[in-house]
């Protein structure tokens, strides 16, 4: 390998330039991203009403900390792909994380698995004015139809929930005046959906 | 956030604001929303229910909705619930909150303002189980000197 090498004749500033390239284009991609991301003409407009005019004193440094970074990526590459690969994976997560549907039931909220037409049968509402549907959770028919629509992979299993009055819960950890309860489709112990039959 | 328009509720027969919003579970079950028409109506309907008593029992019903499909059409009751000119609660299980007496304070936000009394009514699954008033009284806002850190109090002597 190093015969190899030897045998390329390189100075050692062509070496150098070599090392160098893959920094270039990192530091190319950032330039170019960064660019991409900068406030609009509008937003630089008003920027510019609060704080002034950029001076050329601002320019200078912007210049100096742009050069800086550059020089540091075209040597520290490497090490910068390192970071750029580890941040970009906590960022993935975290997005991941933020998105998934928080939902009024949590697994400690689960009280047994049941089948729909298990569900279904105690489900029907009296009212002796006659102001429900004859239907499985009556005005709340709908909702159940979609959750049953929902539960089409095998693995899906229908759970019944209860939070008593009071317990911290759902997506901004609120407390409700009354008992919440329902039902939620669970796949491999994980909360997909619920249907709310009662609360507040 | 502006202060928010109440739902009505009828009991007895008078006919009383509510600071609790007992169809916001059912439009959220069943995806339905409305345009808000104006600040103070960020949920774009204003409801009227009614507790009606039947053989000893009260429930909760909705006997009334003016909802905002847009900022122009404004949809009724009947077409939020086709056939239906009352409407069984039969998902509320929570407490309303019908504010009573002066305003105390007012708050510019949601139902947050203070009224001399609160009518608590409690429900589950629309069948009402209890009720009670709380006298609300405002929160003393002048400082106990006491509370403040030794050494941020003022040398008197």
């Amino acid at each position: 390998m190093i015969n190899l090498l030897d045998s390329l004749h390189l100075s050692w500033k062509e070496w150098l330039l070599i090392y160098m390239t893959p920094g270039i284009a990192v530091f190319g991609y950032n330039l170019a991203k960064t660019y991409k991301v900068r406030p609009s003409e509008f937003a630089r407009a008003i920027l510019e009403n609060v704080r002034g005019k950029t001076t050329i004193k601002e320019v200078l440094e912007n210049i100096l900390v742009y050069s800086f970074a550059g020089v540091c990526i075209l040597i520290g590459w490497p090490a910068f792909l390192v970071w750029w690969f580890i941040t970009s994976k906590q960022e993935a997560t975290q997005e991941i994380e933020q998105n998934k549907p928080r939902f009024y039931c949590m697994p400690q909220h689960l009280i047994q698995k049941l089948t729909p037409m298990e569900a279904e049968a105690s489900s029907y509402v009296i009212d002796p004015l006659g102001k429900v549907p004859n239907l499985p959770f009556g005005h709340l028919n709908t909702a159940w139809a979609i959750l049953l629509s929902d539960l089409f992979d095998p693995k899906d299993e229908l759970w019944s929930f209860h939070i008593p009055k009071g317990c911290i819960t759902g997506k901004y950890g609120n407390t409700y005046s009354g008992d919440t309860s329902g039902f939620a489709k669970i796949r491999n112990g994980e909360i997909l959906a619920e249907f709310i039959t009662e609360g507040s | 956030m502006t202060a928010q328009v109440a739902e009505r509720l009828i009991y007895g027969d008078k006919e009383i604001p509510l600071f609790t919003n007992p169809l916001a579970l059912y439009l959220k079950q069943t995806g339905i929303s409305f345009e808000s028409p104006y600040t103070a109506n960020w949920r774009g309907y204003v409801g009227t229910w009614q507790i009606i008593e039947n053989a000893g029992i009260e429930r909760l019903y909705l006997v009334g909705l003016l909802a905002n499909k847009s900022y122009e059409e404004i949809l009724s009751l009947s077409d939020v619930f086709p056939g239906y000119d009352k409407v069984f609660a039969h998902w509320f299980s929570g407490e309303l909150r019908c504010p009573q007496g002066a305003q105390l304070e007012y708050v510019h936000m949601g139902y947050a303002s203070t009224y001399e009394y609160d009518l608590l009514i409690n429900f589950k699954q629309g069948v009402l189980v209890d009720k009670h008033a709380r006298h609300n009284t405002l929160p003393d806002r002048d400082l106990d000197p006491t509370s403040i850190p030794a050494f941020l109090r003022k040398q008197s002597d």
